[in-house]
């Protein structure tokens, strides 16, 4: 090798490496499967033609979330109807909204839209009560009203879109900019500001009363605030459904629409109702009734895959839905108590091999290519199935009103019939 | 006298490696063996594959094979580099962390994760990272070097610096993406050094690298020992220092990228290896880069199987060889010969 010149050393080393690279990464033929499966969406509804009106717009349901209350009201009043129908026609199972919550939604839809504004005003700021705790046990005095917030943990900053008009909020996280997929931008670019530690003195020409952040935020910043003589409402993480209309219920009475955030409540309490109805009617009609003891297994995917445990804001949605959870069945207790996700290799995929596999990730593209092209995942009882879904990361991990979205996809992976 | 004493570390030399190949294929037949899948599923499915009619995936040959491939090549890569890098250098601190090469690495590889290179081109992480190993190792050394040669406490120094400032730069850029989490998770993942999900990708990634770099080191393995006397009298003995010293460099790059490409970032692994080895078997590298291949293979393949058995979910392979080494390495600083001037005591002795 000595004798061989310097020049032909390097190019045969180089030669090899780059050989071995083109061979080893060159594209693969795209299976033919990727375009079936891509047409496997999640929003076909129409399995049964008799069941159609038990649709539900992803779309509308979404605005609805978003702070629409005429349209909360209106879908609140379908979805009862619809739950009535289904119980004459003999399905168990099925539940409604309370009587009073029904008539409370059409009571402060009514006064939001018809009451005057000064009225209103009134009844809004006397429903609020003297003073509020917040979830450090700090007492906020309510005794003024406050007329501009800073919202800098997503779930505050998302309830006050939905409650508030947008000159009200003085800034926005600003990767919340970025799930353009629940937040239109059209929506968020009304509030050009960003909450970063380097527009302190932008934020404080913005006068705002009170500042939600969360228990973690960095003490710099809390100092920072306070000493701007801004009020601080510190939030805790958001571990459940509960969690998450309470502090719906808590910020609306702080920004002075506790009737808003009631009508919301209601909804989102109606909104999982109605799924639940749907899939029900759904997987125990003669349509699939196969599905509802189908397997399922539940992933995100970053690097790598991880199962979520119950601790999670998902874990908890598919307890809720009493599927087949493998995640719940191959996780041990340890893990199920201290642990929010668990990574999981293929190997493991393999052996539980789901019915159904619902993965959540930010890159659905990236990754339905990747699943789709290796020949592990072919194996796969879903894979066979059709029941391959992908679902977004965002919107199952938003501790905010969304959550109501995170359900409806999973549920419709669910009732889905390929 | 002197054959007698030879013959006497033959022997011993022989006893060792056989003592640790046999680690090694028991590792190895263990991190093959153990998993999920029942043995006989594997089983049957590969003489299925022999009559073309096996699963187009299977556990053994498409997970833990892969795997192991890739565990071994990183911890003989690793081993080697430091192996060589501290004989270059003539220094027991040298290695491809403390003198900021891996930090070169990482921070190219970073920068193809933040721009999605890795999605349409997967061979854009190994050339990012001997790319950035290499640029920092010529940095460092050429920073360090003087009229006087290369000044063994101003190279140290001077790899801290680099080290500091690449590391300061991927700070940076994470804080610059901070509100991009599952990127931060990518890379946090990414960092800490996991086995998890190792394919073939990852072993084409980087078994070429390994086979240069390692050959490479081999082929000059003479050259090194007369280069750990010094530069002067290297070049009285008839070595073209400049020439070998770049090519080691050329090797020592594609090692660590191509360690850093497949499973990220191993810290320390590099510096203590090398050390345990010379203190048993001594200075001279004939044995000590084949020993160094086989002791590094095995210890990796024994941690992540340790890892695997026991369940250990919370730490990565990476975080486990950090504190590890970490604390050799304050174990290391401790000793006052280093710090008085006996750096090269175990290179020279």
């Amino acid at each position: 090798m000595k004798k061989l010149s310097v020049l032909n050393i390097y190019i045969s080393v180089t030669i090899f490496v780059v050989g071995w690279w083109f061979f080893a990464f060159k594209p693969a033929p795209a299976q033919p499967m990727i375009e079936k499966f891509s047409n496997a969406s999640l929003n076909s509804s129409q399995e049964l033609m008799d069941l159609a009106f038990l649709h539900i717009d992803r779309n509308q349901l979404q605005d609805a979330l978003a702070g629409n209350c005429s349209l909360m009201a209106r879908l609140i009043v379908e979805w009862d109807i619809d739950a009535q129908i289904l119980q004459s026609s003999g399905l168990e199972n099925i539940n409604r909204i309370s009587e009073s919550d029904l008539m409370r939604s059409q009571y402060l839809d009514r006064q939001l839209k018809h009451a005057p504004l000064e009225k209103l005003k009134i009844a809004q700021e006397q429903s609020r009560g003297p003073f509020i705790i917040d979830d450090v046990g700090r007492c906020i005095s309510l005794d003024r009203t406050f007329h501009s917030f800073l919202p800098q943990t997503y779930a505050s900053a998302s309830f006050l879109l939905a409650l508030l008009s947008t000159d009200e909020i003085a800034a926005l996280p600003r990767s919340m900019r970025d799930q353009a997929q629940l937040y239109p931008k059209k929506l968020t670019d009304q509030v050009p500001l960003d909450i970063d530690r380097q527009n302190a003195e932008k934020l404080f020409q913005k006068k705002p009363g009170i500042a939600f952040v969360a228990h973690y935020s960095h003490p710099a910043t809390i100092q920072a605030l306070i000493n701007q003589g801004i009020l601080i409402y510190t939030m805790k993480n958001l571990m459940s459904f509960s969690d998450i209309t309470n502090e719906l219920m808590q910020i609306g009475r702080i920004v002075n629409r506790p009737f808003q955030a009631e009508l919301l409540k209601i909804f989102m309490e109606a909104s999982l109702l109605a799924i639940d109805n749907r899939r029900y009617a759904l997987t125990k009609e003669n349509v699939s009734p196969q599905i509802s003891k189908q397997t399922l297994l539940f992933l995100n995917h970053c690097q790598n895959f991880d199962m979520p445990t119950s601790k999670t804001l998902t874990g908890q949605l598919l307890q809720r839905m009493q599927v087949v959870d493998l995640s719940s069945t191959c996780l041990q207790e340890h893990e199920k108590k201290h642990e929010w996700t668990v990574p999981i290799d293929k190997e493991r995929i393999l052996n539980l091999n789901p019915d159904t596999l619902i993965i959540a990730s930010q890159n659905r593209k990236a990754l339905e290519k990747e699943v789709f092209n290796d020949p592990a995942f072919q194996q796969l009882s879903a894979v066979h199935n059709k029941r391959i879904y992908f679902v977004d990361e965002a919107t199952q991990h938003s501790p905010t009103q969304y959550i109501v979205l995170a359900y409806y996809d999973l549920a419709e992976a669910i009732v889905h019939t390929p | 006298m002197i054959s007698i004493q030879n013959s006497q570390k033959n022997r011993s030399f022989i006893r060792l490696n056989f003592i640790l190949i046999t680690a090694l294929l028991l590792c190895s037949v263990l991190t093959l063996v153990i998993g999920d899948t029942p043995w006989h599923l594997i089983w049957e499915d590969i003489v299925n594959r022999l009559h073309g009619s096996g699963a187009p995936w299977n556990p053994l040959l498409n997970e833990r094979l892969p795997r192991l491939i890739v565990i071994i090549c990183t911890g003989a890569s690793l081993a080697v580099a430091g192996a060589v890098m501290q004989a270059l250098f003539q220094n027991p601190l040298a290695s491809p962390n403390v003198l900021g090469i891996s930090c070169g690495g990482g921070l190219l590889v970073v920068l193809v994760f933040v721009l999605e290179w890795h999605l349409t081109y997967p061979f854009a992480i190994p050339i990012a990272a001997f790319a950035g190993c290499l640029l920092t190792l010529l940095g460092v050394y050429s920073l360090s070097r003087s009229k006087e040669g290369v000044q063994l406490h101003t190279l140290i120094l001077t790899g801290v610096a680099v080290s500091s400032l690449l590391f300061a730069i991927q700070a940076a850029i994470m804080f610059a993406l901070r509100d991009r989490w599952m990127l931060i998770q990518t890379l946090t993942e990414w960092e800490a050094g996991s086995t998890i999900d190792r394919d073939w990708k990852h072993v084409h990634m980087q078994l070429p690298l390994a086979l240069v770099g390692l050959y490479g080191c081999w082929f000059y393995h003479s050259e090194i020992d007369i280069l750990a006397l010094g530069e002067e009298e290297a070049k009285n003995l008839g070595v073209e220092v400049e020439k070998v010293r770049w090519r080691l460099f050329l090797c020592v790059a594609l090692l660590t990228g191509g360690a850093i490409a497949s499973i990220g970032m191993i810290a320390f692994f590099s510096l203590v290896l090398p050390h345990l080895i010379r203190y048993v078997q001594g200075p001279s590298n004939h044995h000590l880069i084949p020993l160094c291949i086989i002791v590094g293979s095995t210890s990796l393949t024994a941690l992540d199987l340790l890892l695997r058995f026991l369940e250990i979910h919370a730490l990565s392979i990476g975080n486990i060889s950090a504190i590890l080494g970490g604390l050799f390495f304050l174990i290391l600083m401790r000793n006052s010969h280093i710090l008085h001037g006996g750096s090269a005591r175990w290179i020279k002795n």
